[in-house]
């Protein structure tokens, strides 16, 4: 149990908080969190910090309102459900003042188990993976961060659930230059624990991927434009799908008309080829729960069946509204903030292509190795992706790698343009995360090699 | 007690800082602390959610005598046995930074005030008159072709609080509104959305009329925008779409990493020209009233005033220890207490210029300026290279020549800043992590593929 919380407490703010009816809802958050950055060799002011927090809200047939509280205590949760009670949610508590009785935590480790001693020389190892990369590398940044989170949901009427999540990521960031020309690569890893990072990823090998994509914008040239096959190599990591087909089968984006696919349950929406799941039970991954932050049991949901509409992502209210059963996907960024669906982790699955056959049966095209930000418009779903890096396609072989190209198009058009799917599924290196509504969540992506037919490419070669 | 202090919070830290150097091996040590409480309203068609909330925490720096740091939070700031596991904690972390990269904190000097707080702000009637002004403005200026999504406000104030062993002891209270509109725009089966977010410490300086309308306008062009073109172009970027840019040359600007090479600028050295003329590139945490500003900043270092670019050359970077007359230069931020302090820009603004943008683009030929945009480029602050998702409207000699909605604009941050023709006069600041401020610039170097 990693929060020992009175419960009878907790039942008693509820019941102040609803009196007429089960439907009010607390959430205990109990987070650690470290971070440290290594910059020429030296790692600047390591840091560790914990959060206790509670965030208490109202629903159903009550109005839904939301307080949050720092290092809860029994004389603040009973001030916060007297304000939902009054439908007063804008004046939270005073901090409580009176020691003893505050919410008890029984956290295994202090945060700076979270900060292993050797950091110092692990970060050095990736820094070196980076400079010895190429003999254009000019310097390096790693930084670390490790965190992990106790939950505790406990429900009006009397429903609780418990989880415990971790996570590591390690980003580096490689700096090139030739000439006049400063190029920046970027690679990220992650993994449950910091004792994971530093047994079973090579730290080396991260820094020198950084390091080889940095070279590889070093050698970039401009991009032609043009519609044109496009091969989205394994460590795309699904993006495409994550912005094009996951945020728009999030429940509250079709309740608000937002959705290219709303109405279009059991409609064909991609090509046959493709079966799309979210599916936070997978062992170890960043986007993975026992339970989501509402308290409701993870599951792993069918998106697209052979390129048909099977579902879409709920919480609680959303699958309320919709009328269709809770599939387990109300997350939060923290105690402070409010439920809403979210993916968890995204998995096209692959097929059966070989996936050197996929390159050496196109031509000419676009091989898009990493996809960079993204821009998404609804209701139509039309998207503009940056290529973080890719290479020009000739003759079946990979040539140049390009710079300033971005792919244009319309979700729904460019998934049913999908010819061929590898065989070569890949999970993202564990370091995902996403930005909603001002909440960011760790999640987890992965796909095969995928080639779509033709699609705009825009580039700045003349 | 000083004006906005909490004499509690000025008495936790100034405990803090005893407990902590009086622990074995700390030479020095810092402690912050920060309480904010808002309220935040969602208002969307037939609904009004609001939720309120206080936050409180601190931090501790502990210092040992070979230059090594570190640092450890924890929320609210309640039992002493909270504190004692920070300090330990601190004390860890500082064990694993390497050493002679912390610098001491300072002694005792007055921060001054910088008119940060409104209480106005707190008061809910106040923020609800200017959330029905706001969206009388789109009724009014939308004509039943725009409508309000949602509109979301946070309204508040927060309470900074430092001490530190070398002596240094103030706080201040500062007050923040923001308001997130969202319209959407509908004609036959077209639909478009946009969102404007702009922020205030001072409720009168927010002016919903112009929010409100200025939103609609640019609804109705990514509403009715048509494409353009391929090729370069002259822009004109509106002064959220110009804070962008500024948005990605910020790492560019920091001596650390400028140091490093990780630079779009085209030299790192003092002096050398970097961008047109037309530029001056200021980060101003002391400015009153100012979005990003703050009396002292995260190290409990004096803030000042400084031209990073100086009409086309480059001045110390952000983080440099010094500035041009040899004083010490505070640019640390905490943007919470959980946050080890950083270097950044407060304040960070292009000067503005003398014309109003209408005068600025009478004389501009053809140019599209661009209303709204998205920044996409994660290459990173070394490549310098920017691509924007843009929607704006064509202009010939100032006058409207047709909408565009969703041109892809491509350019270098180093061109880009030397392509800058001139600034206009109408200075805007938006919250992108810092404040970020600019006027409408007139540039050349972007180009549409």
């Amino acid at each position: 149990v990693p929060l020992n919380v009175d419960r009878d407490l907790l039942a008693r703010v509820l019941r102040r908080a609803s009196p007429d009816g089960p439907h009010a809802e607390i959430f205990l958050e109990h987070r650690a969190r470290a971070t440290a950055v290594l910059v020429n060799g030296q790692v600047r002011e390591p840091s560790c910090g914990m959060t206790l927090g509670a965030g208490l809200r109202t629903y159903g047939p009550l109005p839904p309102q939301l307080v949050h509280l720092d290092e809860p205590d029994e004389e603040t949760l009973l001030q916060a459900a007297d304000r939902l009670r009054m439908e007063e949610p804008e004046t939270a508590p005073e901090q409580g003042t009176a020691p003893g009785r505050r919410v008890e935590v029984e956290a295994p480790a202090g945060a700076i188990s979270l900060l292993p001693r050797g950091i110092a020389a692990a970060l050095a190892q990736v820094e070196r993976g980076v400079l010895d990369a190429d003999p254009r590398m000019v310097s390096a940044q790693v930084e670390y961060e490790a965190w992990r989170q106790e939950i505790l949901v406990f429900h009006g009427e009397g429903r609780l659930a418990e989880d415990v999540r971790a996570a590591v990521r390690l980003t580096v960031r490689a700096s090139a230059r030739a000439g006049g020309r400063v190029e920046e690569g970027v690679a990220v890893v992650g993994c449950p624990e910091p004792a994971d990072l530093f047994s079973t990823v090579s730290t080396a090998e991260v820094g020198r991927r950084a390091g080889e994509s940095a070279a590889v914008r070093l050698d970039a040239r401009p991009c032609p434009s043009g519609e044109m096959p496009v091969i989205f190599a394994n460590r795309c990591g699904a993006a495409l799908f994550h912005e094009a087909l996951g945020h728009p089968l999030e429940a509250d984006f079709l309740l608000r008309g937002e959705s290219p696919y709303a109405g279009r349950m059991d409609e064909p929406v991609a090509s046959a080829l493709i079966h799309v799941v979210d599916d936070p039970t997978l062992t170890d991954r960043r986007g993975s729960y026992r339970v989501d932050d509402e308290g409701t049991a993870a599951e792993r949901t069918v998106l697209v069946e052979n390129g048909v509409l099977r579902n879409v992502l709920t919480d609680r209210a959303t699958s309320e509204a919709l009328g269709l059963p809770p599939t387990g996907n109300g997350r939060r960024a923290s105690y402070r903030d409010a439920p809403m669906p979210r993916m968890s982790n995204l998995v096209v699955e692959g097929w059966k292509d070989d996936p050197e056959e996929i390159l050496r049966s196109t031509p000419s095209g676009l091989y898009v190795v990493e996809l960079g930000a993204a821009r998404v418009s609804f209701p139509g779903g039309d998207f503009v992706f940056e290529v973080a890096e890719g290479h020009r396609i000739r003759d079946g072989k990979l040539d140049h790698p390009v710079e300033g190209a971005v792919l244009v198009g319309r979700g729904p058009e460019v998934l049913r343009r999908i010819d061929r799917v590898g065989c070569d599924f890949l999970l993202d290196p564990g370091a995902g995360r996403c930005d909603k509504e001002g909440q960011r969540i760790p999640v987890s992506l992965g796909q095969p090699t995928l080639r779509v037919a033709r699609m705009a490419v825009k580039g700045t070669a003349p | 007690m000083k004006p906005g202090a909490s004499g509690r919070a000025e008495e936790f830290v100034g405990n803090a800082v005893r407990e902590a150097v009086a622990r074995p091996r700390c030479a020095a040590a810092d402690a912050y602390h920060k309480e904010s409480r808002h309220r935040r309203w969602v208002v969307s068609p037939g609904e009004t959610v609001r939720t309120g909330a206080r936050q409180s925490g601190f931090a501790v720096r502990l210092f040992r005598g070979d230059g090594r740091v570190g640092h450890a939070s924890a929320s609210g700031s309640g039992p002493a046995a909270t504190l004692e596991a920070v300090l330990e904690t601190a004390g860890g972390a500082a064990d694993r930074c390497s050493p002679e990269v912390a610098e001491m904190p300072p002694g005792a000097w007055e921060p001054p005030d910088l008119d940060l707080f409104d209480p106005t702000v707190e008061q809910v009637p106040v923020v609800e008159g200017l959330l029905l002004r706001i969206e009388s403005a789109v009724l009014e200026e939308g004509r039943g072709e725009v409508e309000v999504q949602s509109l979301v406000a946070v309204a508040g104030s927060s309470r900074v609080a430092m001490a530190t062993s070398a002596g240094f002891a103030g706080a201040y209270l500062s007050s923040l509104v923001t308001v997130l509109l969202a319209l959407r725009a509908g004609r036959g089966g077209e639909v478009a959305f946009h969102r404007t977010v702009v922020s205030a410490r001072h409720l009168a300086t927010m002016d919903a009329d112009r929010l409100g309308r200025g939103a609609v306008r640019r609804a109705r062009l990514a509403l009715e925008g048509g494409t353009v073109r391929p090729g370069p172009i002259r822009v004109a970027l509106e002064p959220q779409v110009a804070c962008l840019l500024l948005e990605h040359l910020v790492p560019s600007l920091e001596a650390d990493a400028a140091g490093r090479g990780r630079s779009s600028l085209p030299a790192a050295e003092a002096g050398a020209v970097v961008a047109s003329s037309a530029i001056s590139l200021v980060d101003d945490p002391s400015l009153r009233r100012g979005v990003g500003s703050m009396p002292f900043d995260g190290e409990a270092r004096p803030v000042h005033r400084r031209a990073l670019i100086d009409s086309g050359a480059l001045g110390p970077l952000l983080g440099a220890a010094v500035d041009r007359r040899g004083g010490r230069v505070g640019a640390a931020l905490r943007p919470s207490y959980t946050d080890p302090p950083r270097r950044g820009p407060s304040n960070l603004h292009l000067a503005r210029g003398e014309r109003s943008p209408g005068n600025l683009l009478a004389d501009a030929g053809t140019v599209l300026r661009v209303s709204g945009a998205t920044l996409l480029g994660r290459g990173g602050p070394a490549s310098g290279e920017i691509v924007l998702s843009a929607s704006g409207e064509l202009l010939e000699s100032g006058e409207p020549a047709g909408a565009v909605r969703e041109v892809t604009l491509v350019g270098r941050a180093g061109e880009l800043l030397s392509g800058v023709l001139e600034v206009g006069n109408d200075l805007s600041f938006h919250l992108r992590g810092c404040a970020l401020g600019s006027p409408t610039v007139l540039l050349n170097g972007m180009w549409i593929p």
